[in-house]
Parts: structure tokens; sequence; C-alpha cells
């Protein structure tokens, strides 16, 4: 792609002073899920993912690295998409800053998409990174590793690149990654969200 | 779900009518407080899928090479290359957009296809026999597997199991009773929004892959309520869609014709 | 009377057809379009930018000349979906927003084709949306 780093100080301008309050954003978050949402039953989900990381475990004969890897771009591709559905149902506009680029991922997309609200936590000094922490994880509810699968399988790792596809779609060039996961045996499940840089809109192409 | 239906036009109601209402009442009830996602995260789930599949294959397909590559290699240069090659694949990650992927899977050699294919109905079947465990256990009052024959089974997939994974039931279910039974879905859901330029003979063939899942999920269900796997045949084919079925817009042009066979059913009545 | 419809991406035009009196003579996606897309996305874009600068949060919806009124939905990913129609129209926010879910239904949930066009600028790919599907959809909400 080619675009080109600003810094995060130039952050775009298209801005709505309503989004500034974070009450806004998770009332935005509650009604499109209230009213704007078709709904199924959680459980569904869970064996539904389940089935498609024992499968690719299979495949990869346990070489669970590549497991992280395929669900990564699996929901990389998902997330370039999904973002569209988000904006349509949301009609959010563009943050003006990364902290509420938080609270719009947790308090809006989370609650819309899986109806979770992962609390959001553990800002770097330069508020260009956070954490996300799942207290419930509709991927991998009542979800037990084996020995061999939880010292390097990130089971959730879908979500990471989920994010990483959607934020990019707005111009957020972001690594996204778990940092521990209760599945591992780690008292919490957290998600690192670490901004690289905002990529610059561009401009069409003017050969002529 | 016609057995579902309160009858609200007798007046009088008899204690076992009343009862019986109370305990659907209940479980719909239940059900309501059950944790729930948004549907459009599951049918993305579904639908990515297929691209994933044929990603596994490429993946697969590189380390073959790579592994033959390697064995081959007696260059004392050898080693530098392996620590390379497993530093990219860790920190690199590759991306193929889910529609050249679907595209690649379209272009692909028999065997790959298979493969794929195989990946797919084993993930489906995964589904299958795991939704058998949830809704034996969800104690729906209109379920009862006990006594259930494949007639039931398979009337229990047009139904509860169709109306979860893609929030509509089957549309039409013919059975010539002795094993044979046709499951039409005039509008299966994952697809309905697909479509390419080409003639409709290449879209038909490109979509295929996304019906190995159902497969799967049938076989999943049919199999953990006993049927035993040898005995089970499942395949598809696409069929026209009915002409009161049919919208202007914004449709699958084909339904799809799901056809399982359970052989012992067969022989039995021989 | 609506007079044309446009659909720009992060990238470049990906959609744009123009509708006359006569319908029969009706243009998708032309190519003598190609350098007056452009000249609408700069416009668009400076009016866009300027009108944020004069009070944030202050989105650019309409704009009339003297024969033309444009109206313009903008997405967080830097989708546009710009109408261009003749002053009878005060606003078109809902058939707008109609589009944007058309687009999502024909293009964003259709997995068999790009949803980044520039990044699948293969040989035999367009860098548009040419679904027929969707180009007879637009027709029926802009009512023609």
């Amino acid at each position: 792609m080619s675009t080109t780093a600003g810094t995060p100080n130039t952050a775009s301008t298209a801005n709505v002073s309503s989004l500034a309050s974070s009450k806004t954003i998770k009332q935005i978050g509650e009604t499109a899920w209230k009213n704007r949402t078709v709904k199924i039953n959680a459980e569904l989900f869970t064996l539904t993912y389940g089935s498609i990381v024992s499968q690719l475990c299979q495949d990869y004969q346990r070489d669970f690295k590549k497991v992280n890897d395929q669900l990564f771009s699996m929901g990389y591709n998902i997330g370039i998409r999904l973002i569209e559905d988000f904006l349509a149902r949301t009609a959010i506009p563009r943050c003006d800053n990364f902290v509420t680029t938080s609270e719009v991922i947790s308090k809006c997309a989370f609650k819309i998409f899986l109806n979770i609200t992962p609390a959001v936590t553990n800002w770097s000094t330069t508020k260009n990174s956070f954490s996300l922490i799942f207290n419930e994880n509709p991927l991998s509810d009542f979800v037990e590793l084996p020995m061999d699968a939880s010292k390097e399988l990130w089971y959730s790792n879908i979500l990471c690149g989920v994010l990483k596809g959607a934020l990019e779609m707005v111009q957020l060039d972001c690594d996204v990654y778990f940092v521990c996961d209760v599945l591992r045996g780690n008292p919490q499940t957290e998600l690192k969200v670490k901004l690289n840089k905002i990529l610059k809109d561009e401009m069409p192409a003017g050969e002529d | 779900m016609s057995t579902t239906t309160p009858q609200k036009k007798s007046a009088v109601e008899s204690p076992e009518q009343i009862e019986r209402r109370r305990i659907v009442e209940q479980f719909l009830l239940f059900q309501e407080s059950l944790p729930k996602v948004d549907a459009l995260s599951y049918q993305w789930l579904l639908n990515e899928m297929v691209p994933m599949s044929m990603a596994v294959e490429n993946n697969l397909n590189q380390l073959d090479e790579y592994s033959s590559l390697s064995s081959q290699s007696v260059e004392p240069g050898s080693q530098d290359l392996n620590e390379e090659f497993s530093e990219l694949s860790l920190n690199k990650f590759e991306y193929t957009p889910s529609h050249k992927l679907i595209a690649q899977l379209h272009n692909a050699n028999d065997d790959q296809k298979d493969k794929s294919n195989e990946r797919l109905f084993k993930i489906g079947s995964g589904i299958g026999s795991k939704m058998t465990e949830l809704l034996i256990f969800s104690n729906n009052p209109n379920l009862s597997f006990n006594s259930m024959d494949a007639l039931g089974m398979v009337r229990f997939i047009c139904k509860e199991v169709w109306k979860q994974l893609y929030g509509k039931q089957i549309d039409n279910l013919k059975t010539n009773h002795r094993g044979v039974f046709y499951l039409f879905d005039y509008e299966f859901q994952p697809i309905q929004n697909f479509a390419l330029d080409d003639d409709e003979k290449v879209l038909l063939d490109v979509v295929a892959p996304y019906i190995q899942v159902p497969l799967g999920v049938i076989s999943g269900i049919l199999t953990s309520l006993g049927v035993p796997e040898d005995d089970l045949s499942i395949s598809f084919t696409y069929v026209d869609i009915p002409e009161d079925r049919r919208k202007p817009l914004g449709q699958f042009p084909k339904g799809v014709n799901f056809n399982i066979q359970i052989n012992q059913l067969q022989n039995s009545q021989d | 009377m609506i007079y044309s419809l446009w659909i720009f991406d992060r990238h470049n035009c990906i959609f744009d057809k123009e509708y006359t009196v006569n319908q029969s003579t009706s243009i998708v996606n032309s190519k003598e379009q190609q350098s007056r897309g452009k000249l609408i996305y700069g416009m668009i874009h400076s009016l866009k930018s300027m009108s944020t600068k004069i009070a944030p949060g202050n989105m650019l919806r309409t704009l009339t000349t003297g024969k033309y009124r444009i109206h313009a939905l903008f997405t967080a990913s830097n989708l546009w979906i710009v109408i261009f129609s003749d002053l009878t129209h005060h606003e078109l926010h809902e058939t707008l927003d109609r589009i944007y879910e058309l687009y999502l239904k024909y293009v964003v949930h259709n997995m068999l084709k790009p949803i980044d066009f520039k990044e699948s600028a293969g040989l035999k790919e367009s860098k548009k949306i040419t679904s027929p599907s969707f180009i007879r959809a637009v027709d029926h909400v802009l009512c023609l």
C-alpha cells in the first residue's frame, strides 16, 4: 500500500464533538446492540470457533505458531470487511485521538459484535498503546487447552487479526497481540494494541 | 415451527395443554437469557472458513516444498537459509485477500480441492457433533432424542439445527421413506450476497466449497445421534428456485438440495 | 432528477453512474468520466477539510450551486458516496444511507469480489464495482 507516515499528532481532521464523552460512545454501542443486532447463542459461536481451531491444530500438526498466524490472517481478512458493518451501524466518525479509539473498540465494537466490553487499561505514557482485559470471551468460554497447546497457542488470536484489519481501514497502523491468556494459566486475558502510525489519506493518483 | 405455535383459538385449555405451554414458555425464556453474540460476527466466521482452508493448503504446500528443499540441500550455507526462513514466518504475516484465496481454490488441482473440501467438511462435522450435545442438553420440550428415528433426526436438522446456524429453516423436505432425504434450501444464507460478473456456471463452481461446511454439519449431527458413518452418504446439487420464492434482486440464483442417504435403512427395507 | 452517483474508496473512484433524461443512455463507470471524477474528488476533499476547519465536527453534507445540489456521505473508512441532483432534492441522507447498505450487501459481503480495489488490480480484475445486481439495486433506490 502506498501510504505515507504521519505522526500521531496530525490525527485525522474528521472529528465530531459528540464523541468526546465516553458515555456517548457507550450509548451508541448499547443502542446498536439492542436495536440493530440479530443475535445468536454465544455457545454456537464458541463451538464453531473451537472446531476451526482444532482443525487447524491438526492441519499444522500441532505447530501452534503456525496456527496463531493462520488465525491472525483469517481475522485480518474478516476485519477489513467487518469494519464497514460497524461503521454502517454506528455512523461513528474518525476518532480524533487514540484514547477515543480505545473507547470505541471496547464499548462499541466489542459490545456490538460479541456483547462484551473489555476493560481498557495499561496506557503507555505516550498514549499510543493500551491493553484490553477480557473478563469474558465468547471465543473461549469453557475451553481448556491441552498441555502442549497451553504453552504456545494464542487461542483467540483471530481477534488480533480482526482488530488489525479493521483499524487499518480507518488509517490506524497498529500492532495487535495477546500478552497473556487465562487459557495458558495466566491470571487474566490481556490483548495489547499498539499504534505504529496514522496512515495518511490518499489523494487519487493524478497522472494528468 | 409448527409444533410450538400456541393454540390461542380454543377458549378452554386442558391442564396438560396449560402445563405444556408453561414449559415451552419457560424454555423460550431460558433461551432468551443465554449469552448472545451478533449473528453477523458468526456469519463472518462461517464465511471466512473457505478462504482460510485454501490458505492452509497453500501454507502446507509451501512447507512441503521447503522441507524437500532443505533435505536435499547439502551446502554449508543451508543452516542460514533455515534460520532466515523461520524468522520470516515468525514476524511477517502472510496476507492474501479472501476473494483471491477463493479464486485460487477454484483454480486449484483436484488434490488440493479434495483436501480443502475435506478440511471444511471436518470443521462442519465438528460443529455438528457439538451442536447435538448442546441441543440435547438444552431441555427443549419439542425435542425428544430417545425415540428419534431417521426422519426425526432429519427433521431436527431441518428445523433446530438450520435455525441456529442460518437463522432460517430448510424450505422443503422430501423423502422416499427408505433412507433417502432431500433437503431444499432455496436461500442458503451464507452465499446469498455472492456474485461474479462471469456466467452462472463459474459462480456455482466457485461457491461449491461453501456447501462443504453444512454437509459436514449434517454428517456430524447424524453420526453423533448414532448413525454409523459408513452407512451415510451426503452430497448436494444446485436446484432452481421455485417461481413463488424468487426475488427480483439480491438472491443467489440457485437453491441448494442437500441429499442425505442412510444405507442401513435402505437395506432393511429390501 | 438525479444526475449522477459517485463512490470513492480510500484510493480512487470505484463507481460512477451518470443518469440522463433518456435513461437508455445512462453510463456506468465510463472512461471519459475519469478526469471528472478526480475533479469532483478534489473539490469535495477541499470543501470537506475546510468545513471541519471552520468548526470541529462540522461535516460537509450538501452543497448547492446554481443548477446542482451535491449530497455526500463520508465514513471513517474514507468511503464517499456522492450524488449530484437538481435543486428539487433538498436532502438525500436516506438515499445515501440506502446506497451504503447496498455497498455493504453487494461489495463488502460478496466474498468472491475484492473489497479493496487497488490491491486487487490484477490483469483481469476491474478496479470498479461492476456487479450487475449492485447497479440494478442502485437504480432501484434512485427510483429509475
